[in-house]
């Protein structure tokens, strides 16, 4: 568990984070997000020390962080930046080695270690570890620096728009896998990013900025429905509604009963493991008021317009 | 692409140059120089006349290598006979002086001496000019290298076969065989004790002035004044302050500490290999990615770790590079400690210079240019080789 309080930085006169507290929760994947220059990176690199706190305090599990040595904290806590900053004179199994390195693990785990990591975000190992950075496209980088900051298992996850340089089709497949990873390893991640998409895809709760003040830190769907302020309102636009409906499962959505005599094939359909987004654009696809739920080929419900936008009515639609 | 295409088009222009300046050299009145004794002043001839009908054939040489030069034949075939005429240039031309030399004794006396005039050492350096744009047309790799070194394998076998024995260099060198040996030994180990003095203070200070900003100028401030100072004056300043060192502790005095000799050749010679050493490392580090040196810090490395295993490694191309300068720098700098009681090949250059007898300073200056070019040379390869990580490798 992170709990930041009030948290400020300034350079000169010129205040970067102003008194800034939130928590983020043990396994919970929190979104830093705002403009240009309204001090997620700062926020970000003052939990791993960074830079350092002008006030205020960065709580570990509890524990002070400035009490302790700025090395040894960042080795607990992966490390992701935009830019891959992978060490080029090093190849790939040794650029994933680094922070066991670091912690003095012996050489035969290291190795198992580098494998399981390749593989756990998609590169063959034996194709891959002997590389060198130059050798491989942005988005097999931007992997190899996801698989390092996770090599040593560390708790915590610090990603800085670890998407923000690769094509949007890579960067739509590496969000999914993200995703994949945060619901199979469960670390506290704090993630920057300035893209709304990404940010209502993958958080469990936002932390909007701007100008250094946090301007509301919760769950995609209370942002929508509660927004503090008419920045927050403003800031997410007219299209916050649809993009939370890509974050929820058909699956998950109270459907109407149905006459058990109706076949898959006989009306437009859509399987239950698509969201909720992709059922609406099936629906006006299709020029249809209601829409039969299938699970693998058999009919399990209706859905129409009002039971869709009615799903994340209350804000509390499980993820 | 765009970069090496204009190095390409560069080659051309660099390798007709040199055509027209070896054909100049070809034609220039003080090719060689026929001596009754080693000091007289001589009798120049141009090389045309001197080789004879050989003379010819150097000219065609020419000629044709411009022509294939300026051809659009493919780019492989024009760089092979290109680089092999420009080979064959030093080969022919000190085969030929070698035998007009021979000639000249046998039709005079034994005390005559045949030197190598201006327009000879044009012309070697015409072939210099023509083989190294030649080989930018080649594919990079052994075969490249070789050809390279083509022509100073052909001045080996002709002066093992004996065909240069009567030039007015080999001469001086049989003269002074034992001293010179020696001498090129003592110049060597000036140039290496002051380049590893120069690589540790360089390594220190340019680290330093990267890593701390606020003693950038201080310490390319203090370089800068060694740098400008004239070596006489330099070794002039130094002379009392080392005698009285020599002469108050006695550990300086056994180790041969003395105003003049080895100890102030070293300290200056030292001092000028610093700057380019510091200059490159101070660069390479700056203007390391910052991305790299973030996630570096990021992933909990201390600062001598990072210095140790991504700073260093990441700026060595560089720093070679300001190692090529310095032993450059330093090989011919090092001629001083001949003025200075220090020896070296500086020695054949000043006696050279106080008896006028060319062929003398010559037997220090040749060597003094070949050790440079070499270093220049096997310093390129090693930045080569430490800079695979780049892309571009
Ligand atoms: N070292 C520094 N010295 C002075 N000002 C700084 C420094 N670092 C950041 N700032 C300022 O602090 C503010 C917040 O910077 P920060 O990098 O946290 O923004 P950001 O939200 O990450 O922006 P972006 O989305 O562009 O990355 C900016 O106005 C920036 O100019
Ligand atoms: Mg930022």
């Amino acid at each position: 568990m992170i709990e930041i309080a009030d948290l400020t930085k300034r350079y000169g006169s010129f205040t970067a984070v102003d008194s800034v507290s939130l928590t983020v929760e043990q396994g919970q994947f929190t979104v830093l997000l705002g403009p240009s220059g309204s001090g997620k990176t700062t926020v970000l690199r003052m939990i791993n020390r960074m830079v350092e706190p002008t006030s205020g305090r960065v709580l570990l599990n509890g524990v002070d962080t400035a009490t302790m040595r700025p090395e040894s904290l960042r080795r607990t806590m992966g490390y992701v930046i935009q830019n891959t900053g992978l060490f080029p004179n090093m190849t790939i199994r040794r650029n994933v080695a680094t922070v066991p390195r670091l912690l003095g693990w012996d050489r035969r785990r290291i190795e198992e270690r580098v494998s399981e990591m390749l593989d756990l975000v998609g590169l063959d190992p034996d194709t891959y570890a002997s590389k060198y950075p130059h050798q491989l496209s942005g988005g097999e980088a931007q992997r190899v620096g996801v698989a390092r900051a996770l090599a040593a298992d560390p708790p915590v996850l610090l990603m800085d728009e670890p998407f923000g340089a690769v094509d949007p089709l890579t960067r739509e497949r590496l969000q999914l896998e993200m995703k994949r990873l945060h619901a199979k390893l469960r670390k506290t991640i704090v993630f920057v990013t300035h893209d709304i998409d990404e940010a209502v895809l993958l958080a469990d709760r936002i932390a909007l900025l701007r100008e250094g003040h946090l301007e509301q830190y919760a769950a995609p769907e209370k942002l929508w429905i509660e927004p503090a302020s008419e920045f927050v309102k403003g800031f997410f636009g007219e299209n916050l509604g649809l993009r939370i409906m890509a974050r929820h499962c058909l699956s998950s959505v109270p459907f109407k009963p149905l006459d058990p005599s109706v076949s898959c094939a006989a009306a437009p359909h859509v399987e239950d493991s698509v969201t909720l987004k992709e059922a609406l654009a099936e629906l006006v696809g299709a020029k249809a008021t209601k829409l039969i739920v299938c699970h693998e080929g058999a009919p399990r419900g209706v859905v129409d317009f009002e039971t869709l936008v009615k799903a994340l009515g209350d804000g509390s639609a499980p993820a | 692409m765009a970069d090496t295409d204009l190095v390409r088009t560069r080659a051309r222009v660099v390798a007709i140059s040199g055509c027209a300046l070896g054909i100049a050299a070809a034609l220039a009145p003080s090719g060689l120089l026929f001596r009754a004794n080693r000091v007289f002043r001589g009798e120049p001839s141009s090389l045309l006349e001197a080789f004879g009908a050989w003379g010819w054939v150097l000219l065609c040489a020419w000629l044709l290598a411009a022509l294939l030069a300026a051809s659009p034949l493919r780019e492989r075939i024009r760089g092979l006979t290109v680089t092999l005429l420009g080979a064959a240039v030093p080969i022919l031309t000190l085969w030929q002086a070698g035998s007009a030399a021979t000639d000249y004794v046998e039709s005079t006396s034994t005390i005559a001496r045949t030197s190598l005039g201006l327009g000879f050492w044009l012309t070697q350096f015409a072939a210099y000019m023509l083989i190294f744009a030649a080989t930018a047309w080649l594919e990079p790799g052994a075969s490249r290298v070789a050809l390279t070194y083509l022509p100073v394998a052909g001045v080996v076998a002709i002066a093992s076969a004996g065909g240069l024995t009567e030039i007015g260099i080999a001469r001086e060198y049989a003269n002074n065989m034992s001293s010179f040996w020696r001498e090129f030994r003592l110049h060597l180990s000036y140039v290496a004790g002051a380049v590893a003095v120069g690589l540790v203070a360089g390594l220190l200070s340019g680290v330093l002035a990267a890593k701390k900003r606020s003693l950038e100028p201080v310490v390319f401030g203090s370089l800068n004044v060694l740098q400008v100072l004239p070596t006489l004056a330099f070794i002039g300043l130094l002379n009392p302050v080392l005698s009285g060192l020599s002469e108050r502790i006695a550990l300086f005095e056994d180790l041969g500490v003395r105003g003049v000799g080895w100890a102030p050749v070293i300290i200056v010679l030292s001092s000028y290999a610093v700057y380019p050493i510091a200059r490159n490392t101070h660069a390479a580090i700056a203007s390391l990615d910052r991305a790299v040196t973030d996630a570096a810090r990021g992933v909990g490395m201390g600062r001598l770790r990072m210095l140790a295993e991504i700073e260093l490694p990441l700026a060595l191309p560089v720093v070679i590079a300001g190692v090529r300068v310095a032993l450059v720098q330093t090989t011919a700098g090092a001629i001083i400690a001949g003025l200075v009681g220090g020896g070296g090949l500086g020695i054949f250059v000043f006696l050279g210079a106080s008896e006028t007898a060319t062929d003398l300073i010559l037997l220090g200056v040749v060597p003094i240019v070949a050790l440079a070019l070499f270093f220049d040379r096997a310093l390129h390869g090693l930045e080569r080789l430490t800079g695979f990580w780049s892309s571009a490798g």
